[in-house]
């Protein structure tokens, strides 16, 4: 069986429990959403770092890290 | 990047461009959650701008960023360790979104971003996949309740027909919503 199927199956055997987490997922990102524009690019900057150790791990090029 | 906005502030001041706003996946971000991306693109009008034919000159900018010290990289130039790439209004909807960019404050520093209205019909005309999965992640956050991301529908809805993207837009709804 596929993964996607898998996890559809799943949905379908507990949906209110992925109900739950997908609205908890989504309040998560609005929370990210309302943040001061400083704040925003702070998290960017780490979200630089942790593609920059995967692309160093992996030989893939990638940008530079912002120094902010 | 309060330095790199006070530099770019500068060349504003200075004529060596004609105003900014910030476009690309960095005004996407201010809207909505971040997500990663590693240059800051600023749309400009170029100092010989206006509505002349002439080609583009982006030598004024070089010899200015040049000149200060920073280094040309990529397709870009090394700000105050930022990667900061200059644009030109490539369309007349990316034309409007510059005129019409509002004035922010980023800390102490202002500096001008394409209104969120604008962000939306850009994507959808770009329609990359980046494109379309920050435009479908901007459409999430904007239906919640909780969120501060709310675009003026009047204002969305008179720059997608005025640049034939309401259809395109409704296609859009139609798919994110089922």
């Amino acid at each position: 069986m596929s993964s996607s199927k898998k996890i559809q199956n799943k949905q379908s055997q507990h949906p209110d429990e992925w109900k739950k987490i997908a609205d908890a997922k989504l309040k998560h990102r609005v929370k990210l959403a309302n943040l001061p524009f400083p704040e925003k690019v702070k998290i960017l900057v780490e979200l630089q770092k942790i593609d920059n150790a995967f692309a160093k791990a992996s030989g893939r090029k990638t940008g530079k890290v912002w120094k902010i | 990047m309060d330095e790199t906005l006070k530099i770019i502030n500068g060349m504003v001041k200075k004529g060596v461009i004609g105003g900014y706003a910030i476009g690309g996946g960095m005004a996407a971000d201010y809207y909505g959650e971040p997500t990663l991306t590693y240059d800051l693109d600023l749309f400009v009008y170029f100092a010989s701008d206006a509505d002349s034919c002439e080609l583009i000159s982006m030598s004024p900018i070089y010899k200015y960023l040049l000149d200060l010290g920073y280094k040309a990289e990529a397709e870009g130039f090394l700000i105050e360790g930022i990667l900061v790439q200059f644009l030109p209004p490539y369309n007349d909807l990316i034309r409007e979104a510059l005129d019409y960019a509002k004035s922010v404050m980023y800390n102490d520093t202002r500096t001008r971003i394409f209104s969120l209205e604008y962000v939306l019909a850009i994507m959808l005309q770009t329609g990359r996949p980046k494109d379309k999965i920050r435009l479908s992640n901007l459409h999430e956050i904007m239906k919640d309740p909780n969120t501060k991301t709310k675009p003026d529908y009047d204002k969305l809805g008179k720059i997608l027909t005025d640049h034939g993207l309401k259809d395109k837009w409704d296609e859009f709804i139609e798919e994110n919503t089922k």
